[in-house]
């Protein structure tokens, strides 16, 4: 699979693109590009992939993109574009020069056995934003604490403890506290009673 | 309904004067403004509409004094909301004079540190970011404090800290000061019971050794007697011991029988000496025999020494009478008193004769001296004239005279024509001066003549004490060489004296031994009854069985003293024994309390070892809980981390930096106690571990960092707020981030729902975001607000309202 091809693929079943087929019309100009996709619903995203081949042309793939952003800004599209290089190693002049009127990610070819990973880094400001996994299993402390604790301590205890721990910090404190001293009272007023 | 943010409206706030609004009801709120036109002003003005307090500048004490704008004397900032459901008393409104400050938040508390904290990124806080999470082994760090405001977990924390305490001693004797005192009893307790083992095994030893002693003294008392064992019953040994009237009768007997023989004993010795009469006899011979010698030498060598001592008593009245005892004493008295008293005559006639030779010549001398003395007071009386001072009034006249005139009287001396004038002068002047030597000469021999003199008169009242009167003197030759007869009479007597007296004295003896052999005669017939008494008490045998008297009562001693050796040894063993018992009782009361003080402190002890036995439990209890428990926030810390937090901020870093190599990320160490002590490090995007963000990292993707890790953080707590003010968070990035960052942006607006006010200072970047920014979707809105100053310098905001509109260009 090519690198364009990854990224057409991501695009599409990651990022929920259109494909437009790999030739667009704007207005009565018909532009050609390896793929051409646009953002689903909540976004006017439009991509242009670019594979950079040995027959690519810097000045000529410069030229197509500003003819292209060129076109949608006479219809007064709010389209925002970013062009994929992809393949080739892109020229530090060609990026400059197109970044001006787009957004450029400059994939190249990743190899390896994390090339799929780079390219979805590459693409991943085009992707939708993956919500942190909900927190609230984590902090459910009590049923863990509760299972690490069932041969160790009573279950009356525990539960004293962990209402007592609602409390704050102080109840816990006080709790022990009372706890210790009622022994300790215990023995000191058996002793006091007896001369 | 989704909280947002409506409308802000300020007046003469920082750098703004005069009063803008500035509408907020849109998704998207871009703000731009050049450099000081007050982009940060509006933003300020936000947090302190929502918080009634500036979080970055809460550190620098009165910032309330430098919120109103310079020229004005006082502004007001009001800021509605919507969509809070309740939690929100109403907008927000604060009133700002200088001196003056008062604000009414729009947000609760909790609320409003959500938003300082979670929502809002001052460009301050922006720089400082990295730093403010990367407080190393701090226990109250942010990143703590975000743990906790992301799992809510104060409980199990209290759970821990709280039982924190049982882990260490000291700390359970401050939480339960009752501990210590327990502690402290149980040691003195201790220290009691040591004392009192000691004790107990000292009485025992006591005791032990008073019955040794008790059946050694027993066994001597009565050899028939078994010893005694440890509490036996002591008062019937007591009383057993005890009765010792019939010793002591006895003991008294036997003292007096004692006495009696001593007595008898000495009585017969000095009667026991042969017949009296042939002694009596014989004494009176000798007697006779030596009063005759005696007479013999009386009317002899005795009348003279009479005589001689009769004659010197005229001299010496003192002189004591004649004792036939001491004839030889009193002689020699005598002729010692004659040879002082002739030395002392002796000595006052020689010192007569001196004397009076003395006076003579001090008469003489006296004589001669008054006589010379007259003498030279005459010859001083007719050179009475001063010779020495006329001489000197002459010799000062002698200048004077010129040729034979008289200066004083101007007569002529040539007519009396006997030398000249000048030589005249000077023999008489010669004449004056050896005249004042000779008065000189006579003065010194009158001084010492007259000492002279002195001398004599001293010498003849030395010598006149010293001489005797005539009579006087006779007498004294008389009494000398009466007294030296005397003396030369009674020296041969002396051998004679010696005689007499020896003679007296065995007279006197003989006499006094006849008298004695007369007493004791009388005596020696009472004594045999009383004898042949005594021995018979005391022997039991008649005097006859004995050799004689003597030997009987010797045996009758004999006897008395044996018996009473017995007597006085069995008391004093009763004693003795008596005495051990006394010891033994109380040694023996003083072991058992000991026994029972022990036994009672152990029992003490054991209750008190139980007691600690039990805390130990509860502490361990307590440990076992407080462990688990850390064990299991640090699984869910280190789960929130890894899990979590790490994973959403690297997306949102590879985002903004997709060609950065090192990604930044939390580390927390691998076994930890659940405290949050996670590092800041980077990794390599093959995995591997790297330096530390600020070593890594350029100064841009610094930035990136800090600002995805406010944004990784936001998205990994619950969202309270779903809003993001950002001030100006892009300087120091560069074009290609900037076209990420709007993507990104996009992404929270429109992906996530958050309502998104950004304020960029950069014209260019203004436009290209309101592009990017734009409304996507039905519903979607962007405002702008471009903020600048009129021609008078106030305020002036000028907003765009954008809406969706379908794009024609893509056919989508």
């Amino acid at each position: 699979m090519t690198t364009a091809e990854t990224v057409y693929e991501i695009l599409t079943k990651e990022g929920g693109y259109r494909p437009l087929g790999a030739s667009i019309k704007i207005g009565s100009q018909t532009f050609d590009f390896t793929h051409v996709l646009v953002a689903g619903e909540r976004a006017n995203d439009l991509v242009i992939v670019i594979d950079l081949t040995g027959a690519s042309e810097d000045a000529q793939v410069t030229r197509s993109v500003l003819a292209f952003t060129r076109a949608l800004d006479v219809l007064g599209s709010k389209r925002s574009v970013t062009a994929v290089l992809t393949s080739g190693q892109a020229d530090n002049d060609l990026v400059n020069s197109i970044s001006r009127v787009c957004r450029v990610l400059p994939v190249g070819a990743p190899s390896g056995p994390l090339a799929e990973d780079m390219v979805r880094d590459w693409l991943a400001v085009l992707l939708p934003l993956k919500s942190p996994p909900p927190v609230e299993h984590l902090a459910d402390w009590k049923a863990s604490l509760e299972k690490q604790l069932v041969d160790t301590v009573s279950e009356p205890a525990f539960g004293r403890f962990v209402q007592l721990a609602e409390g704050g910090k102080e109840a816990v404190e006080t709790a022990l506290a009372q706890e210790i001293s009622t022994l300790a009272d215990q023995v000191l007023d058996d002793g006091a009673a007896q001369p | 309904m989704n909280p947002r943010l409506k409308s802000l409206s300020i007046q003469n706030f920082r750098s703004i004067r005069g009063s803008v609004v500035i509408p907020l009801d849109a998704q998207v709120v871009l703000i731009h403004g050049t450099n000081g036109m007050g982009k940060t002003s509006v933003m300020s003005a936000i947090e302190l509409g929502l918080t009634g307090s500036i979080a970055h500048l809460g550190d620098q004490s009165k910032y309330h004094d430098f919120l109103t704008h310079i020229d004005t004397e006082g502004g007001s900032i009001q800021l509605a909301l919507e969509g809070m459901d309740g939690r929100s008393a109403g907008p927000g409104q604060v009133t700002i004079s200088p001196g003056a400050f008062s604000a009414t938040s729009a947000l609760n508390d909790a609320d409003a540190g959500f938003f300082a904290e979670r929502c809002y990124l001052p460009q301050a806080v922006l720089g400082r970011l990295l730093d403010i999470y990367d407080q190393k082994n701090t226990t109250n760090s942010r990143l703590t404090e975000f743990v906790k405001e992301l799992l809510r977990l104060d409980a199990l924390d209290a759970l821990v800290d709280g039982l924190d305490h049982a882990f260490n001693v000291t700390r359970i004797r401050k939480l339960a000061p009752v501990y210590r005192q327990l502690e402290e009893a149980r040691d003195q307790i201790e220290k009691q019971l040591e004392r009192e083992r000691l004790n107990v095994e000292s009485a025992t030893k006591a005791t032990t050794q008073r019955i040794a002693r008790l059946n050694e003294l027993l066994a001597t008392f009565d050899p028939s007697t078994m010893p005694v064992r440890a509490g036996f019953d002591v008062t019937a040994l007591l009383a057993w011991v005890g009765d010792r009237e019939k010793d002591q009768v006895e003991l008294a007997s036997i003292t007096q029988q004692n006495s009696e023989v001593s007595s008898l004993l000495s009585r017969l010795d000095q009667t026991a000496a042969g017949s009296a009469d042939v002694e009596i006899a014989a004494l009176d011979r000798d007697s006779a025999a030596i009063g005759s010698e005696y007479e013999t030498w009386l009317n002899g060598p005795g009348a003279q020494i009479t005589q001689a001592l009769d004659a010197l008593r005229q001299f010496h009245s003192e002189l004591s009478p004649l004792d036939g005892a001491r004839v030889d004493e009193k002689v020699r008295e005598a002729l010692a008193w004659c040879a002082v008293e002739v030395d002392r005559c002796q000595r006052l006639l020689d010192q007569h004769e001196i004397a009076s030779q003395q006076l003579a010549t001090a008469r003489t001398t006296i004589q001669r001296a008054t006589t010379r003395i007259v003498e030279i007071n005459k010859a001083l009386e007719a050179g009475g004239k001063d010779a020495r001072t006329l001489a000197a009034a002459l010799a000062g006249l002698a200048p004077h005279v010129e040729g034979d005139i008289c200066p004083v009287c101007n007569r002529d001396y040539a007519e009396v024509d006997s030398g000249s004038l000048t030589a005249h002068i000077a023999a008489t002047i010669a004449n004056l001066t050896s005249a004042a030597g000779r008065l000189q000469a006579l003065s010194t021999e009158r001084a010492s003549e007259s000492e002279r003199l002195t001398t004599a008169q001293r010498d003849e009242a030395t010598a006149e004490r010293l001489v005797q009167r005539p009579d006087a003197l006779v007498d004294l030759r008389r009494r000398r060489s009466a007294i030296a007869s005397i003396g030369s009479r009674l020296e041969p007597l002396q051998g004679d004296a010696v005689r007499g007296q020896s003679l007296f004295i065995r007279l006197d003896s003989a006499r006094r031994a006849i008298a004695a052999s007369r007493r004791a005669g009388l005596q020696s017939a009472s004594l045999l009854p009383e004898i042949n008494a005594a021995v018979e008490q005391a022997t039991g045998l008649p005097t006859t069985r004995f050799l004689g008297l003597r030997e009987a009562l010797e045996g009758a001693a004999e006897s008395l003293s044996g018996r009473l050796r017995t007597v006085q040894a069995a008391l004093l063993l009763r004693v003795s024994v008596e005495t051990e018992l006394e010891q033994y009782v109380r040694e023996d009361q003083l072991l058992s309390d000991r026994v029972a003080q022990t036994t009672q402190l152990e029992a003490r002890l054991t209750t008190m070892k139980d007691a600690f036995a039990s805390i130990g439990e509860v502490r361990e209890r307590a440990k076992t809980i407080a462990n688990v428990a850390t064990h299991v926030r640090s699984g869910i810390v280190r789960d929130v981390f890894s899990g979590s937090l790490n994973k959403v901020w690297r997306d949102l870093f590879v985002r903004l930096a997709p060609n950065e190599q090192f990604i930044p990320q939390f580390r927390l160490p691998d076994q930890g106690d659940g405290k949050v002590e996670a590092v800041l490090e980077t990794f390599h995007r093959s995995g591997q571990a790297s330096g530390p963000p600020g070593a890594m990292l350029s100064q841009g993707n610094l930035n990136t960092a800090a600002l995805t890790l406010f944004l990784a953080l936001n998205l990994s707590v619950p969202p309270q707020l779903p809003w993001l003010v950002l001030d100006d968070p892009v300087q120091s990035m560069d074009d290609v981030h900037i076209a990420q960052f709007a993507a990104l942006l996009r992404t929270f607006a429109k992906g996530l729902g958050k309502q998104v006010v950004i304020a960029v200072h950069e014209r260019a970047l203004f436009e290209y975001l309101t592009l990017e920014l734009s409304p996507a979707f039905a519903g979607d809105s962007l405002i702008t607000v471009e903020i600048s100053r009129n021609f008078v310098g106030d305020a002036v905001a000028d907003p765009h309202f954008y809406v969706f509109e379908d794009d024609k260009a893509v056919a989508a």
